[in-house]
């Protein structure tokens, strides 16, 4: 053997090495929950965790609502985002989100409207079973209203041509007063995504 | 064979790279302020800390701020870039409380920040609750 074939031979020896040590990583992994996510254009979870964050901090700190929040905290109704783009979007989820960041800030309390048939037949166990103690069961008509409510939007505009695929998302959140009827609070967060094709290996 | 031993040297090379690039490292700088009671009241403090010296070669922090809004911790950090072209990183808050103690480590997500050449821009967090004295910004390139 030439002293250029164990060049060779060790050049494809490393080369093994380093391919195979690339096959010892498992297929699945646990990643980062908070990671920022960009795989494609479509909605994501970091798309999601930046809406919920953004909202919440212009919720919280706009003058008017602390001066709310101050002297008392507010009962907030969640009516439904309405998902005007083309994918499908869980739009309860990012409600979902808003809403525990509110409750955990310690600013606002919720009423939540998904669990009131459990609640009726909660209510009427306790009242007609004869099972409760009739001093601790809880009686009909006491809930509390409540006094704002959140309602918001979430909409697309998607370009594209044969390279770029340019997708803008805005969702808008309002917080409107029961009472009066008056949008309290409203705010936008914008999210641009563009996805590029490589003219080389596709 | 020649030709060989040098596509073999060639093929060497050119995964070694890929194998390298791979690991990018995900180490960025960070940014903490908080409000703390000194002999003459109650004043700023500051500091950074570089774990990345080549984003900090890109980027420097120009101020960290904190405010009051109500009783919540808004933070302001002021970011300029040192560089001529566009830079895409990611940023995170922490926050603290009086006892130094990380208030909810999992809920703040990364997010995502474009800064253009020689640009100033300032990023805004609030508190996720009224405990929070003291934040901590950390950036980094994007993954």
């Amino acid at each position: 053997m030439e002293k250029r074939d164990y060049f060779l031979i060790s050049g494809i020896g490393i080369c093994a090495f380093i391919i195979s040590g690339c096959a010892t990583t498992p297929l699945v992994q646990y990643g980062d929950a908070q990671a920022l996510q960009s795989v494609s254009t479509d909605f994501s979870s970091s798309d999601l965790q930046q809406i919920a964050e953004s909202m919440v901090d212009s919720l919280l700190v706009f003058p008017p609502i602390v001066d709310v929040t101050n002297q008392r905290r507010p009962v907030i109704t969640v009516d439904k985002v309405k998902n005007k783009t083309m994918q499908h979007i869980d739009t309860e989820s990012i409600t979902d989100s808003i809403r525990a960041k509110l409750v955990k800030s310690g600013k606002f309390r919720f009423i939540d409207r998904t669990t009131d048939q459990e609640t009726i037949n909660e209510i009427k166990t306790q009242q007609e079973s004869g099972l409760v103690d009739k001093n601790t069961a809880v009686q009909f008509g006491k809930q509390i209203g409540a006094e704002y409510m959140l309602s918001g939007n979430i909409s697309e505009i998607q370009q594209k041509n044969v390279q770029i695929t340019d997708v803008y998302y805005k969702f808008t959140l309002s917080l409107k007063n029961l009472t009066t009827g008056i949008l309290e609070w409203t705010d936008e967060k914008e999210i641009r995504k563009v996805s590029k094709r490589r003219t080389f290996g596709g | 064979m020649r030709i060989l031993a040098y596509f073999g040297l060639l093929v060497f090379v050119l995964v070694g790279v890929g194998a390298l690039s791979g690991c990018a490292a995900t180490s960025g700088i960070s940014g903490s302020a908080a409000v703390v009671k000194g002999p003459e009241g109650y004043m700023q403090e500051s500091r950074v800390m570089v774990d990345n010296d080549s984003l900090a070669r890109a980027i420097k922090i120009t101020d960290l701020k904190s405010t009051f809004a109500g009783d919540l911790l808004k933070a302001n950090v002021m970011l300029h870039s040192k560089r001529t072209d566009t830079l895409a990183l990611q940023y995170k808050f922490r926050w603290y409380n009086s006892q130094g103690i990380e208030i909810e480590p999992e809920s703040s997500p990364w997010q995502p920040i474009i800064i253009y050449g020689r640009e100033t821009k300032s990023v805004q967090a609030v508190a996720p609750n009224p405990s929070a004295k003291e934040f901590k910004i950390e950036i980094r390139y994007r993954e």
